[in-house]
């Protein structure tokens, strides 16, 4: 267009032409708007169907939240953000608790411990308001699994419950706020402490069994010695037979006592951690250890200060330096001990021996309580001291294990964290 | 794309030219809605311009188009714009006014 001014007709033609544009637009006879950026395509029919296609699934979405809350048989809490404000309590909640909707629903974050009377697990202290775990989802974006507390209802019982939290985000990601599912265990604390109280019955009943017996078997021990002594030479046949049995009876019933005892020390011992010198324990171990003519007990030179449990310790090392010696067919027993670092921050302690060895197959079972790979006769023992040395173990933090094979000998290692050693000597 | 009366090429006749966007419904009706009114109004040599908007959006800009469907009369003069579906026959014919001024 040039710098003339427009004539009355070119007016007249532009003006009708945007008349036209108008009424154009008033009878909904366009597609699509031309802007500077980009087309918009009018779909205006599309649009009004997705609208109401939407709305109908919210509603949907609405009926189903409805119903979940309505009867699911769990305590189930949704909040919103930023103020924790409780949007919906499950018709359970509500039961349970004793308490009403008025009571539980459209409070702030501050007002959660007191509504809703929440405890710590000890059932006595007040609940922190933001310790509480839907506050930490919708707050902090926390998942919370399995976490213990304790409700007051109504009427003043305590219910013990495991709570499952997590935050409700939105398409972008933002917090919207935050849901909580939790469930009433005091059924199952009841039998947490019936088993409590099984157990320590149990113990008690173990240990007045041990201890009760060991007089009279020592008794019988005694007088049974006396008789062999007195009539070994003189008996023949049968009654011979029968007190060689009888007298075998006992020795072995002794050794089974001791190992039960030595099990139930174990099992109870209460946690001393003490530092020692390994070299000290193990020199006395040896001590311990009758040197006879096809017996040798090798210890490395150098070991380090352990803190640890040494009774334990002591337990361990004797009981698979014995086993060294007594599963061992050759002429010259051998047993080994030393130590050595390992990878992932820890450091090995081994015991190793030149005797039958454990086919691979049996490696597993030599550590059950009780299983045994060799009748008496051909080896003395009761089957309970690799049990007593791998719970020992265990207690001291670390990890037994056997690297054999049959005809070659055993090395058993005992694995443990590096943080044992307070200091190399 | 061009629909044009078998004619000779002599002389400027009528030249429209309708922009569309794409097959939008408006747009779809307009197509044919023009091409059947020039066939039953239409004497004289004429050619219709189709101009897709969502392929050749630059020129629905250079000539001031904002809208789809829009019929632009380019010759004779004067030029004259049409929006709609150009159902409206009567509508049409008189907006067109050929032959001219008023």
């Amino acid at each position: 267009m040039g710098a003339e001014k427009p004539t009355y007709e070119e007016l007249e033609a532009r003006l009708a032409a945007a008349e036209r544009m108008l009424n154009a637009i008033h009878n909904e006879e366009v597609d699509a708007l031309i802007g500077q950026k980009g087309i918009y395509l009018l779909r205006l029919k599309e649009l009004e169907n997705a609208l109401s296609e939407s709305m109908e699934r919210v509603k949907e979405g609405e009926y189903t939240l409805n119903t979940l809350m309505e009867y699911l048989p769990e305590g189930i809490t949704i909040a919103d953000a930023p103020d924790v404000r409780v949007r919906w309590v499950s018709t359970y909640a509500k039961q349970l608790l004793g308490k009403s909707s008025k009571e539980l629903e459209h409070i702030t974050v501050d007002q959660h411990v007191k509504r809703w009377n929440i405890y710590e697990p000890d059932g006595k202290t007040a609940a922190k308001d933001e310790d509480l775990p839907l506050t930490r989802a919708v707050l902090k974006g926390e998942i919370i699994k399995d976490e213990e507390w304790v409700l007051l209802k109504a009427d003043g019982t305590r219910i013990p419950i495991t709570c499952n939290a997590a935050p409700i985000r939105d398409g972008l990601g933002k917090i919207a706020g935050g849901i909580i599912a939790w469930r009433d265990i005091s059924e199952r604390k009841q039998i947490e402490e019936e088993l409590r109280e099984t157990n320590r019955e149990l113990n008690e009943y173990a240990y007045a069994l041990t201890h009760n017996l060991k007089a009279p078997l020592r008794a019988i021990n005694n007088y049974t010695n006396f008789l062999y002594e007195d009539l070994s030479e003189t008996l023949e046949g049968e009654p011979k037979t029968c007190l060689d049995n009888l007298r075998d009876a006992i020795i072995l019933s002794n050794k089974q006592f001791e190992d039960l005892e030595t099990l139930y020390k174990v099992k109870n011992h209460l946690a001393n951690l003490v530092s020692f010198e390994m070299s000290e324990l193990l020199d006395e171990i040896q001590s311990s250890f009758k040197n006879t003519s096809g017996r040798k007990l090798i210890i490395a030179k150098d070991w380090p200060v352990l803190r640890s449990e040494r009774f334990l310790m002591r337990q361990i090392l004797i009981e698979l330096i014995s086993n060294g010696f007594k599963f061992n067919r050759e002429g010259i027993k051998r047993v080994e001990v030393g130590w050595q670092t390992a990878p992932d921050n820890r450091i090995e302690l081994f015991v190793r021996d030149n005797g039958i060895g454990i086919d691979s197959q049996y490696q597993e079972r030599i550590f059950q309580i009780f299983r045994r790979l060799h009748t008496d006769i051909e080896y003395e023992g009761t089957g309970i001291g690799l049990t007593v040395c791998q719970r020992a173990v265990k207690k001291i933090g670390g990890k037994l294990r056997v690297e054999s094979s049959f005809g070659e000998g055993s090395t058993f290692y005992v694995s443990l964290p590096k943080t044992i050693m307070e200091r190399l000597t | 794309m061009n629909i044009s009366s078998e004619a000779k090429p002599k002389g400027k006749g009528l030249i429209f030219r309708l922009f569309v966007a794409g097959d939008e419904p408006h747009s779809k009706a307009a197509k044919e809605n023009i091409r059947k009114f020039c066939e039953s109004h239409i004497d004289e040599v004429y050619k219709i311009e189709i101009v897709d908007v969502l392929e050749s959006y630059k020129t629905a800009l250079e000539n001031d188009i904002f809208l789809t469907p829009a019929l632009i009369k380019v010759s004779p003069a004067p030029a004259l714009t049409i929006f709609g579906n150009l159902s409206d026959t009567q509508a049409l014919i008189k907006a067109l006014e050929l032959g001219g001024n008023e």
